[in-house]
């Protein structure tokens, strides 16, 4: 059993601090640059495009992240306090927002551009994938988003909540990189466009599903957990697009 | 006082209205902003 006593801020410059989970969104964001960067010439692109795609991915991930923890999670709270929608920096980003995120400005991005729409997802479902698994360390530093109380080994204990509990970050971290090594495995087959990114979504969605049972619940619709909810989705709607291809 | 965060915020804001009408070779500078500021403004997934 462990005792989580770690200290989320990594470091803090005239008063302003800078977490663990800031510098993994930053490092996973770059790792899809340099992915893009380097697949370019393939995919006919300029500098200038993966700078604007870039850019505007973090804005759609973020924003998308933002409405969906507003909407789906805590709409009576922010409604209620409008102002505080703004302050991303209190926490508050909900995964499955920005998934929807991603997928609408690569929507966007790629029509603009004239390309298919899995040329670019199907390229960097493996460093999100990655970037994924890093940001769940980043919440488990954080003591964000624990499990239920359990008597098992590795239970850990969180500051604010009583209790051995499981470390479901972890249980996530391990779920995503498992995806990426498939997804790596993977992406030198033969497969159809889009099967590398609509993979993705059904294995990540099966996996949360899963995981969602040994988590501290608060928002549910219709009595199942938002959470359940939205991977029950992700999970109907990949295998839509994969067994139709 | 103003804090810093509605400062990023603004600064994103300018950065999106930008890159409309940027010159090419300032193009990476919007994305450097976004970054620096997510670097400082992401704090964790659990509000409340």
């Amino acid at each position: 059993m462990f005792i989580h006593n770690i200290d989320p801020v990594l470091l803090s410059i005239f008063g302003m601090e800078i977490r663990y989970y800031g510098l993994v969104f930053v490092i996973g964001f770059m790792l899809i640059f340099i992915v893009l960067m380097k697949q370019r010439e393939k995919l006919n692109l300029t500098k200038d495009d993966v700078y604007d795609y870039i850019f505007y991915l973090i804005i759609f991930t973020v924003v998308g992240a933002r409405i969906f923890e507003i909407l789906f999670y805590e709409p009576y709270f922010y409604f209620g306090n409008p102002i505080e929608m703004l302050k991303i920096w209190k926490g508050g980003l909900s995964f499955h927002g920005g998934l929807s995120g991603i997928i609408l400005w690569n929507y966007i991005f790629t029509r603009k551009k004239r390309l298919n729409f899995y040329d670019t997802s199907d390229i960097l479902v493996i460093p999100a994938a990655f970037t994924l698994f890093l940001g769940r360390i980043a919440n488990f530093i954080n003591g964000e988003l624990v499990g239920k109380i359990t008597d098992m080994w590795w239970a850990v204990k969180f500051q604010d909540y009583e209790g051995f509990r499981h470390p479901t970050q972890i249980y996530e971290a391990l779920k995503n990189l498992f995806i990426s090594f498939l997804l790596i495995f993977l992406r030198r087959s033969n497969l159809k466009k889009g099967t590398l990114s609509w993979l993705f979504v059904l294995l990540y969605g099966i996996l949360r599903f899963f995981i969602e049972f040994l988590k501290e619940q608060s928002s549910f619709i219709f009595g199942i957990p938002v959470t359940q909810v939205l991977s029950g989705l992700m999970i109907a709607v990949s295998l839509y697009f994969l067994l139709r291809k | 006082m103003i804090k810093f965060e509605f400062i990023g915020i603004f600064l994103i804001l300018i950065s999106i209205v930008y890159t409309f009408y940027r010159k090419r070779y300032e193009v990476a500078l919007p994305l450097i902003i976004v970054l620096i500021t997510s670097l400082f403004l992401l704090y964790g997934s659990y509000s409340l």
